[in-house]
C-alpha cells in the first residue's frame, strides 16, 4: 500500500501575547514533531484527549493553519507527490479537490441560510466542475448515496435532524470525489443511536469509492472498530502509532494503556479503571519537562522527568517511551490486573 | 416553529413528505414577527404614513405652498355632522368663515357663518400636483367647494393649511432617515466586513476614526457639518447633504457590530468548510458572512431610522437642515419656536405628534424584528 499522506516532523506553535502592545509572553506548542503515515485506502485514527493537537493537525493538513516546520506530503493523482507545507495557492487549490473535511458539529458547519442544493453543490460550483441542471443531478445522486431523499434538496438544514445534517456534511465532503477525507470527530456531536448509522455510512462509502480516512476522535471504542491504524497524541506529540488491533491488544505506551482502560464497558465495574490516567492534562503552554506524560504516568522514573524519549520503532509500531520494551501493559481484552505497585509513588510526587 | 421543523423531519414517509411545505428562514422570521402584535401595529402605522407621504398631493386638500392669506392663524376648523339646530347631516360639512377686525384689540377675529354650509366632497378639483413626477393630476381626495375652506389642523402664520403641510413634510422627514440609513448601511457594512475579516493596521485606523466620531458631541458636530452646506445649493442637494451628515455619525456603530459578528463568524465551521472548498475571499464574504449578519444589520438599521428622523427634525428646527420652500416636520416645528406662538397657535405643534408616532412605530417594528431575527431561538 502506498502512502496517500505522509506527515513528517510537523511543528506548529501559537504565540500567547498580552498587553496593549501584544508582547509575546509565551507559546503553545500545539504540534511538536508530529509524524505519521496514512496509507491509501485505509482508515487512520488520530486519538488523544482534548487539547492534544489532533484537530490542529487536521486543519493544518487542510491548509486552514500553516505549519511552522516539517513536511506534509500528499500523493496527488495529478500533481504527484507535493509538500502541502510549502504549497503555493495553485497547488493548494488543486490538492483540495482531492481532500475534504467532515466537521464535528453539523449544526455549525452548514450555513443555515443555504439550501441543501447550495450547500452540497457549493464545492462543485466554486471549482467550476458542474453547474445548472448537471449540478442538480449530481447533488441528487449524492443525497441518495448518503441515504437522504432527493426531495430534501431545496430544504434548509434546520428542517433536518442532527443525523441527517451530518449526512449532508458527508455528501458535501464527497461532492468533489476526494481521495482523502479528514473526519474531525464526525460523530461526537450526534446521538448514540445515530453514531453507528453514520459510521456504517462512512464505511460503505469507503468501500464504494476507495476513500482514505484520517479519523480524528477521542472515543477509543469507535477508533477500535473503525480504524486500521491508530496514532495516539499527547500534548502535541505522537506517543504511539501502530495497527489498531495490535495496539488495543497490547499497548506499548502507558498513555495508550490509560486511554484504552478508560473506555467504558458494560459490566465492567472495577476492572480497568485503576489504570485510567490520573490527574488533568497539563497546560500546553507550560508542558512538563522530559516525557510530557510523566506526571500522570504510574511507571515514571527519574529519566522520564529529565529526558524527552524519541519515537522508536518497535516492529510495525513506533512508541515514544523509555521503557516500551520493559513494560507489560494491559490492553482491551486483558483480565483485571492487580493494582499497580507504583501507585504510591504518584501520590508522593504531589498530584 | 418547532412543530414545523418536527413536521419536516417526521415527513420521511413519501406520501406525507409531498404535502409538507418547507419554510425558508425568511418565512420563519416573518411568522415570528407577526406574533408580536405591537410590532405589527407599528408596521401598519408606518405603511399608512409612507403611503400618505407618497400620495401627499392626492390626499392633502391643498398644496404645500398654497396660502389662504385672509385666513392666516386660523384655528383647526373641523367637520360637523350636526348643524346649529341639531339636525343630522349624513355628509359632514364645514361652516363658512368670516374674518373681521376687532375694533377694541385690532386683532383678526374669525366668526362662523351658520348660513354657509359646505358639504365634504370626494375627488374635488384643487391645485395641480404630481406623484413622483410620474402621475400628474389636479383631482384631490377630498375637499370642500370654494369659497369654503377645510383646515383640519388649522393654518400657520402665513395662512397655509397645516394638515396638507404635514403630509408634504412627511415626504422629506420620513425618507431622509431611509436615505441616511441606506448610506450608513453601505459604509458601515462594507467597513465592518473588511475590518473584521482582514484586521491589521486598516482595522486599527478605522476603529480609531469610529471612536473619534463617537466621542464627538453629536449636535455640535451635526451643526458644524450642516453649516458647511453652501446656501446656494438647491433643495434636493441640501436634502442629500443632510442625509450624509446624519449618516456620518451612525455608520461607525454599525461597522463595529458587523465587525464583531464577522470576527466570530470567520472562524466558524461553515466558513472554514467554504474555504476548504477553495471558496474565494469575496465569495466567503458575500455568500457566507454577509447573509449571516444581515438580519442583525436590518434590526439595527430599523432602530437607527428614528434617531435619523429626530436628527433631521432637530437640524431643521434649528434652521440648519431642510430649507424652504421644501417642507419637513422639523421645519414646521421651527415655526413654533417662540412661547408666544405656542400660546396663540398651539396647533402648530401638531407635527410633533406625527414625529412621536413615527419614532414609536419604528421602535416597535425594530423590537419585533430583533425578536424575529433569529427564528430558531424561542
Amino acid at each position: 500500500m502506498t502512502a496517500l499522506l505522509e506527515v513528517r516532523g510537523v511543528k506548529k506553535s501559537f504565540s500567547l501575547s498580552s498587553g496593549i502592545f501584544g508582547k509575546t509572553t509565551g507559546e503553545v506548542r500545539a504540534l511538536d514533531d508530529v509524524s505519521f503515515t496514512v496509507p491509501a485506502g485505509s482508515t487512520v485514527g488520530l486519538v488523544g484527549e482534548s487539547g492534544c493537537g489532533k484537530s490542529t493537525m487536521g486543519h493544518t493538513i487542510m491548509g486552514g493553519l500553516q505549519a511552522d516546520a516539517g513536511e506534509i506530503i500528499f500523493n496527488d493523482p495529478e500533481l504527484g507527490q507535493v509538500d502541502l507545507v510549502k504549497a503555493d495557492k495553485y497547488v493548494r487549490h488543486k490538492t483540495r479537490l482531492n481532500m475534504q473535511m467532515i466537521f464535528q458539529d453539523p449544526n455549525s458547519s452548514l450555513n443555515p441560510r443555504m439550501t441543501l442544493l447550495d450547500l452540497i453543490g457549493e464545492p462543485l460550483l466554486i471549482n467550476r466542475v458542474l453547474k445548472g441542471k448537471a449540478l442538480e443531478d449530481r447533488v441528487a445522486q449524492l443525497l441518495e448515496q448518503v441515504g437522504l431523499s432527493t426531495r430534501y434538496m431545496r430544504r434548509y438544514p434546520h428542517a433536518l435532524s442532527g443525523g441527517q445534517r451530518q449526512r449532508v456534511v458527508i455528501a458535501r465532503a464527497l461532492a468533489l470525489n476526494p481521495r482523502l477525507v479528514v473526519a474531525d470527530e464526525p460523530i461526537s456531536a450526534l446521538d448514540v443511536s445515530i453514531q453507528a448509522q453514520t459510521l456504517n455510512l462512512m464505511k460503505d462509502l469507503q468501500a464504494e469509492r476507495q476513500l482514505t480516512y484520517l479519523f480524528v476522535a477521542h472515543d477509543l471504542g469507535v477508533v477500535n472498530h473503525f480504524t486500521d491504524t491508530t496514532v495516539v497524541m499527547y500534548l502535541g506529540r505522537v506517543v504511539e502509532t501502530g495497527p489498531t488491533k495490535a495496539m488495543f491488544q497490547r499497548p506499548l505506551h502507558p498513555y495508550s494503556e490509560a486511554l484504552i482502560a478508560s473506555v467504558p464497558r458494560i459490566g465492567a465495574h472495577k476492572s480497568g479503571t485503576k489504570r485510567a490516567a490520573v490527574g488533568e492534562v497539563p497546560s500546553a503552554a507550560n508542558p512538563p519537562s522530559g516525557c510530557h506524560f510523566h506526571p500522570r504516568c504510574p511507571y515514571a522514573q527519574d529519566i522520564c522527568r529529565a529526558t524527552v524519549p524519541d519515537l522508536r520503532t518497535v516492529g510495525d509500531r513506533s512508541v515514544r517511551c523509555h521503557f516500551a520494551d520493559e513494560l507489560n501493559l494491559a490492553g482491551i481484552d486483558s483480565p483485571a490486573v492487580p493494582p499497580i505497585p507504583s501507585v504510591a509513588s504518584i501520590s508522593e510526587s504531589g498530584l | 416553529m418547532t412543530d414545523i421543523a418536527a413536521d419536516a423531519i417526521s415527513a420521511a414517509p413519501a406520501a406525507k413528505a409531498e404535502r409538507t411545505t418547507v419554510l425558508s428562514v425568511r418565512q420563519l422570521t416573518w411568522r415570528k414577527f407577526l406574533r408580536n402584535k405591537l410590532a405589527v401595529v407599528g408596521l401598519i402605522i408606518l405603511v399608512i404614513m409612507y403611503l400618505s407621504a407618497l400620495l401627499a398631493g392626492f390626499i392633502a386638500p391643498y398644496g404645500d405652498r398654497e396660502t389662504h392669506g385672509q385666513f392666516a392663524r386660523q384655528a383647526p376648523h373641523g367637520l360637523n355632522f350636526f348643524d346649529e339646530t341639531g339636525a343630522f347631516h349624513p355628509v359632514p360639512f364645514v361652516y363658512g368663515l368670516k374674518r373681521t377686525l376687532d375694533p377694541k384689540t385690532f386683532q383678526q377675529v374669525t366668526t362662523i357663518v351658520p348660513e354657509q354650509k359646505y358639504p365634504l366632497q370626494l375627488f374635488v378639483k384643487g391645485q395641480p400636483y404630481s406623484i413622483l413626477g410620474l402621475i400628474k393630476s389636479d383631482i384631490r381626495l377630498f375637499g370642500v367647494e370654494a369659497p369654503g375652506k377645510l383646515f383640519i389642523f388649522g393654518t400657520d402664520t402665513k395662512g397655509r393649511d397645516v394638515f396638507s403641510r404635514i403630509l408634504y413634510g412627511a415626504q422629506v422627514s420620513l425618507t431622509v432617515g431611509l436615505v441616511g440609513v441606506a448610506l450608513s448601511l453601505l459604509i458601515g457594512v462594507s467597513m465592518g466586513l473588511i475590518t473584521g475579516y482582514f484586521g491589521g493596521w486598516f482595522d486599527n485606523v478605522v476603529q480609531r476614526v469610529i471612536e473619534m466620531t463617537m466621542a464627538f458631541p453629536q449636535i455640535p458636530l451635526w451643526l458644524a457639518l450642516a453649516a458647511l452646506i453652501p446656501p446656494t445649493w438647491s433643495s434636493a442637494q441640501v436634502y442629500f447633504a443632510i442625509s450624509i451628515v446624519l449618516s456620518v455619525l451612525t455608520w461607525g456603530s454599525l461597522a463595529r457590530q458587523v465587525r464583531a459578528m464577522v470576527l466570530s463568524l470567520k472562524t466558524s465551521d461553515f466558513v472554514r468548510a467554504a474555504k476548504y472548498s477553495n471558496a474565494s475571499t469575496a465569495r466567503v464574504m458575500v455568500k457566507h458572512l454577509l447573509p449571516s449578519t444581515m438580519s442583525h444589520v436590518l434590526v439595527i438599521a430599523t432602530l437607527t431610522i428614528p434617531s435619523m428622523i429626530l436628527g433631521e427634525t432637530a437640524l431643521s428646527f434649528l434652521g440648519l437642515g431642510i430649507k424652504p420652500p421644501m417642507t419637513s416636520w422639523g421645519l414646521l416645528l421651527n415655526e413654533a419656536q417662540s412661547v408666544q406662538v405656542i400660546i396663540e397657535l398651539p396647533w402648530l405643534l401638531i407635527p410633533a405628534i406625527f414625529v412621536v408616532l413615527t419614532i414609536i412605530s419604528f421602535n416597535f417594528v425594530g423590537d419585533g424584528m430583533r425578536d424575529a431575527a433569529d427564528p430558531f431561538s424561542r
